[in-house]
């Protein structure tokens, strides 16, 4: 049986049946961010089971301005053979710091058209913070560790972030208004593309499920020890 | 010896890097055993024709081995690797010596294609046992018949480039390669094969040092030794290889060091010596680890009218291991088969061999210094070279080793 597609989808519309939850707020705030609810997004895979790490994004279906990147650098770090965290979500931008808390030296690489990158070889001091501008998914290998791969995930959308172990992501802050909400997973297979769908956000909390297509990857991230060839 | 003023040279390439410490990486232990002997043949260590590393007069608290990974970068995508063991055993021709020593250049992937080099003296990618430091198995103490040999004879000196297309980065479960090496120096590669037969152990032979020669003609040829160039021919190998999910690994290798066996050098002849090796790994996420490997080839020597040899012997191994790790300890049970059979010439020499091993292993590993195992391993079989020395052939030889290893 094929699983239930986000994009069979149409556009969910949820009427409000909930007091206003933020009667006491200011409202001197934007018209359109006096009404708004909780967004929340579940991920499962075919067999309806959940998928932890998978990228949430929501996008405001008219035209907003560009989101201001976040200022402080983000961290991937490498440890025990691996990026951690093995799928880093980050606003178009954002600087990434790759900091190795190994023992031993890494070569971090990327070759994918989002950004190309090579940071030489090192030990404990990281290198200048890499700045991601463009939209897309980056992935990461080490030159040194074969089975080292890692993934970021650049997004201009206003609202982002990761599924937990649970396959739950959630924002309380969404103002009501259309958007495209769209998942994405280092898991996914073939072309691995984002499973999308349009929503229309009231004020009642919003719940989505959203399967993501079978056959899905083995988890991204595996620790090694440095002791061990890995052949 | 060229063979000798490569290995010096990789030698000093990365003793030059290791001036500047920040970029070497050192790794290696130092081990103490204990072992007990249940067999009457002397060790082929010594010279016998036993199958085991350690015999009666060899048993009780030995002083182990100590091993060296030196690894380190000379340019960006340029590495050095050298493995120096020290061993303290009497039959060892020098106290310190070097198993391994190559460059390799790994350029920086421009595409899901991934190109490696290596240049130097190292091991064909038959083994997927011997994934630790020194190239020693991490699953038991001992290696399996198949890459005991691999250790003893089959270390080349060459070029060998490998293209491997990561699946990650296409969103693909399994990472597909190819292999390719061109190598020489080691033409007497099947000589201790065919003299002695398959045997079960930890011991790779030394670059600049040997193995104990079976038969003897004199006291000047006591060590059979693999850096010679004796015909001029270089030999190859190629080979496919997939993983699954970075876990599963199957692999596929043809070897042939295109030997030319009626060419005879001053202590050993060129050996022509073939085969055929694949080998499965399936780790389990329970952290059970499934390993299977088979080999099979001929090896020859001696001027024939057909140019093929004047002595043939066919040869087989296979082997099933599994290990199970839980925490801090790892239990390992392999079953290996062996096979010889002299093919021409038996009437000269009688390479025949037809035996079976058991091997049960354990560690604890206390922490990151600290590894205590013990090993059982029994080796069951005929090996038809004993008759020629009043012999029998038939022989059961049982091994127990206990090694307290510091590793750093």
């Amino acid at each position: 049986m094929r699983p239930r597609s986000a994009l069979d989808m149409t556009e969910a519309t949820i009427r409000n049946r909930a007091a206003l939850r933020a009667v006491g707020t200011v409202m001197a705030f934007a018209v359109a961010s006096a009404h708004g609810a909780v967004l929340s997004v579940s991920v499962l895979d075919g067999r309806n089971q959940p998928v932890a790490d998978a990228v949430v994004t929501v996008t405001a279906s008219s035209a907003t301005p560009l989101q201001a990147p976040i200022t402080t650098p983000q961290v991937m770090d490498q440890l025990n053979l691996a990026f951690v965290p093995g799928v880093l979500v980050v606003r178009a931008g954002t600087a990434v710091v790759f900091p190795n808390s190994d023992t031993v030296a890494h070569q971090v690489y990327s070759f994918s058209p989002t950004k190309r990158f090579e940071l030489g070889l090192y030990r404990g001091h990281p290198h200048q913070p890499v700045v991601f501008d463009h939209p897309g998914v980056v992935v990461l290998g080490c030159n040194i560790h074969d089975n080292m791969v890692g993934y970021i995930f650049v997004t201009d959308a206003k609202y982002f972030g990761k599924s937990d172990q649970d396959g739950m992501w959630r924002d309380d802050v969404v103002p009501a208004a259309h958007y495209e909400v769209a998942v994405w997973s280092a898991r996914l297979s073939g072309k691995m593309e984002a499973v999308r769908t349009r929503v229309y956000v009231q004020d009642t909390p919003l719940a989505l499920e959203l399967h993501l297509p079978e056959p899905l990857r083995a988890a991204v991230t595996q620790e090694r020890n440095p002791r061990v060839r890995y052949y | 010896m060229r063979f000798a003023a490569i290995a010096l040279l990789i030698s000093a390439a990365a003793t030059a890097s290791a001036a500047d410490v920040s970029r070497v990486e050192l790794r290696g232990f130092i081990d103490l055993r204990g072992v007990a002997v249940d067999s009457s043949l002397p060790s082929f260590a010594n010279g016998g024709l036993g199958l085991l590393p350690f015999d009666d007069a060899h048993e009780g608290v030995q002083s182990g081995r100590f091993v060296l990974d030196a690894d380190g970068s000379l340019t960006e995508t340029v590495r050095a690797q050298v493995t120096t063991i020290a061993t303290v055993a009497d039959d060892e021709q020098n106290p310190i010596d070097v198993t391994e020593a190559f460059l390799e250049w790994r350029p920086y992937p421009q595409s899901h294609w991934r190109w490696r080099t290596r240049l130097g003296a190292f091991y064909p990618p038959v083994s997927l046992e011997n994934r630790g430091v020194g190239w020693q198995s991490i699953y038991s103490l001992s290696a399996s018949a198949i890459n005991t040999w691999i250790g003893e004879e089959v270390r080349s000196v060459g070029l060998e480039v490998s293209a491997t297309s990561v699946g990650a980065t296409l969103g693909r479960d399994f990472d597909v390669g190819a292999v390719a090496g061109v190598y020489g120096w080691n033409d007497p590669v099947g000589v201790l094969l065919f003299q002695r037969g398959w045997a079960l152990h930890d011991r790779a032979t030394p670059m600049f040092g040997g193995v104990r020669r079976p038969f003897r003609m004199s006291d000047h040829d006591r060590y059979i030794e693999y850096g010679d160039e004796i015909d001029g021919r270089p030999g190859y190998y190629g080979g496919v290889e997939a993983k699954w999910q970075g876990r599963h690994v199957l692999r596929i290798l043809h070897y042939d060091n295109c030997g030319d066996p009626a060419r005879e050098g001053y202590a050993d002849d060129a050996w022509r010596t073939r085969f055929d090796a694949i080998g499965a790994r399936i780790e389990l996420p329970s952290d059970l680890t499934l390993i299977a490997q088979a080999m099979q080839g001929d090896t020859a020597v001696g001027p024939s009218a057909d140019g093929r040899g004047m002595l043939i012997a066919d040869y087989r191994a296979w082997f099933l291991l599994g290990s199970y790790s839980l925490a801090k300890h790892r239990m390992t049970i392999r079953h290996d088969r062996m096979h010889i059979a002299s093919t021409r010439g038996a009437e000269r020499f009688d390479s025949g061999q037809r035996a079976n091993a058991w091997t049960a292993a354990y560690s604890y590993e206390h922490d990151a210094h600290w590894l205590a195992a013990v090993e059982w391993l029994r080796i069951n079989g005929s090996l038809r070279q004993r008759e020629l020395i009043g012999l029998p052939a038939m022989a059961t030889e049982r091994q127990l080793q206990v090694v307290l290893r510091y590793s750093f």
